[in-house]
């Protein structure tokens, strides 16, 4: 009796404690979500309530009107997928290198790979700034497409050795026995296997790039090549006073990113445990 | 002999995995490798936008080791540093704790937890200058002020922007501590819990003498990814306070987007902060490294 009221009792108190780090940690998201189909006067009147009186949608046609919105989606769409299909193309090559062979200076490799990756490439913005305007990609899409798509790549070539590796050698060497060569085995046996680590590796550079600020707001300049983080500060900087426009700004850089998360969310949780304790 | 054998080698390597691996590491080097070195370079010249630069040895790094706005951001980032990484340890084993218990909805609470850190940088920023802004209309003041407060100067005030900062980037990191520790809380033997549980063990007793010291690693790993984390804060504190009032929230790394991207483009004394910060990066690097190395005597 007295252990399943202290087991009730423990369930309630988790829930209560639950239940304030839910409004701690969404709340402000929610609120700003809601925010931007407010009318104007009830934000300033009744900042506290979360659900819109009315619901008033007209904020994201000025949006889209009054800034090439639809521009900096389009960029970040090509950045982010762009770097996602580049950089895991070389890495589950490199990957592949990685995991199928012995050779002298292999360890020595990984290890490097392992420092570079987890440097932050924010430290070098001041000669990547200066690499980009030498070879002529300053303010470029394709420059930050290929310039993402290379600070992406040693991340990748950790993740994925940790997944090759656990494809056994066994498949590469019974079609090495059929007459394949490496690329056919990396091809038809190795990719397919592969394809869990990689999508994995996918949503996380996705939602990297997607989400990057800093590299961007540097080596972008012109409107027609910004991306929607970059784009969106220099809206609001633009008219820094219309709450609605700020919070609607940032309901259009939210959404993508939580659609993603609700829907892989397994994976995420999964993923970010696995790339920092390694298997 | 020798000479043919490492012939041999290069022959084998390029018949084996050289093809594959080339062609990245030669990125690497390009991207990744290259601009380390040439900050290096870079941080002894005067080099400005413009203009070429030339070689003036370590002047840029007696100048800012001179300078008292270099010393008061690398004093805030190391109490940034310390209380960010600090609570979100301690709130995040406290939500991993939480999500140990048995109760209906704790993966729904889980995700809701995890919100903050999918959120990108800039909209935390956007996010929390609209909780925080001091016009009556600000969502803190606004709650203050209905319950009988007056409003604060939460950014406006350099000791509240300083501590609005911290919190701001605890609130965002909590989440990835709270994931990681969750799973170090999962390798923590079930026999020993048990075990303790037969002797009489309280919770706390249980807690500090076997959970904890059985996750030391993933522990110590936690820190480390924090640690780097917070070290190279940018965005989120760009938008708030854009390092100010009078530079008391001016993380190192807006000092250094400061010195060379700002109105006088020092791109040379901004390579030196970059490499100050490249080499204390490093060190938690190298921390790391050598954990994975011995914890599983690396890959092979």
């Amino acid at each position: 009796m007295s252990i399943i009221q202290h087991r009730k009792r423990k369930q309630i108190v988790s829930h209560l404690v639950s239940l304030f780090a839910v409004l701690i940690f969404a709340y402000p998201v929610v609120w700003i979500l809601l925010a931007s189909v407010k009318p104007e006067v009830q934000i300033y009147r009744y900042p506290l309530q979360l659900l819109p009186a009315t619901w008033d949608f007209s904020i994201f046609q000025k949006v889209f009107t009054a800034a090439p919105i639809a521009t900096y989606l389009a960029n970040s769409l090509l950045y982010s997928t762009g770097a996602v299909v580049i950089s895991l193309g070389f890495a589950l090559c490199a990957a592949y290198g990685l995991s199928r062979h012995q050779f002298r200076g292999k360890q020595l490799i990984l290890i490097l790979i392992l420092v570079v990756q987890m440097i932050p490439a924010l430290v070098t913005v001041i000669p990547l700034y200066l690499l980009m305007r030498s070879i002529g990609l300053y303010d470029s899409r394709l420059g930050m497409v290929l310039l993402y798509s290379a600070l992406r790549i040693p991340w990748g070539i950790w993740i994925l050795v940790g997944f090759l590796d656990q494809i056994p050698m066994a498949l590469d060497e019974a079609a090495y026995i059929d007459g394949a060569g490496q690329w056919t085995i990396l091809r038809k046996i190795i990719f397919p296997l592969a394809i869990p680590g990689l999508a994995s590796a996918a949503i996380f550079t996705f939602v990297g790039t997607w989400n990057e600020f800093a590299i961007a707001s540097i080596i972008l300049r012109s409107t027609s090549n910004l991306s929607i983080p970059v784009g969106s500060l220099a809206m609001i900087a633009a008219d820094p006073n219309d709450w609605r426009l700020i919070a609607a700004t940032a309901t259009i850089n939210l959404l993508p990113v939580l659609f993603v998360f609700s829907m892989l969310q397994k994976n995420i949780i999964a993923g970010l445990t696995r790339g920092a304790v390694k298997e | 002999m020798k000479r043919q054998s490492s012939y041999h080698q290069l022959l084998a390597f390029m018949k084996g995995p050289g093809p594959f691996l080339i062609p990245a590491i030669i990125i690497l080097i390009g991207m990744r490798a290259f601009p380390f070195f040439w900050q290096f370079w870079l941080s002894m010249t005067n080099m400005r936008l413009g203009t070429t630069g030339k070689f003036i040895g370590l002047q840029n790094y007696a100048f800012i080791f001179r300078n008292p706005s270099f010393f008061q951001s690398i004093g805030y980032t190391v109490v940034f540093l310390v209380s960010t990484v600090g609570a979100q340890m301690l709130l995040g084993l406290a939500l991993a704790l939480l999500l140990e218990n048995d109760f209906k909805g704790k993966d729904i609470y889980r995700i809701f937890f995890l919100i903050p850190w999918v959120v990108s940088g800039l909209v935390v920023g956007i996010l929390w200058q609209l909780m925080l802004v001091e016009t009556p209309y600000g969502l803190l003041n606004a709650l203050l002020i209905r319950f009988g407060g007056s409003s604060v100067a939460w950014l406006s005030n350099p000791m509240n922007a300083r501590i609005s900062v911290i919190v701001v980037y605890i609130w965002k990191g909590l989440g990835f501590s709270m994931i990681l520790l969750s799973s170090g809380l999962k390798t923590v033997p079930l026999e020993l819990i048990e075990s303790a549980d037969i002797d009489g063990a309280s919770y706390m007793q249980k807690l500090l003498k076997i959970k904890i010291p059985m996750m030391k690693d993933i522990i110590s790993v936690n820190v480390i990814f924090a640690v780097i984390a917070s070290l190279n804060s940018y965005e989120t504190v760009y938008v708030l306070t854009s390092g100010g009032p009078g530079g008391a929230t001016n993380l190192i790394a807006l000092l250094m987007f400061q010195t060379a991207f700002g109105d006088r483009n020092q791109l040379g004394r901004g390579a030196a902060i970059g490499v100050v910060m490249f080499l204390i990066n490093l060190v938690f690097v190298l921390i790391y490294v050598r954990k994975v190395q011995f914890g599983k005597g690396a890959r092979s």
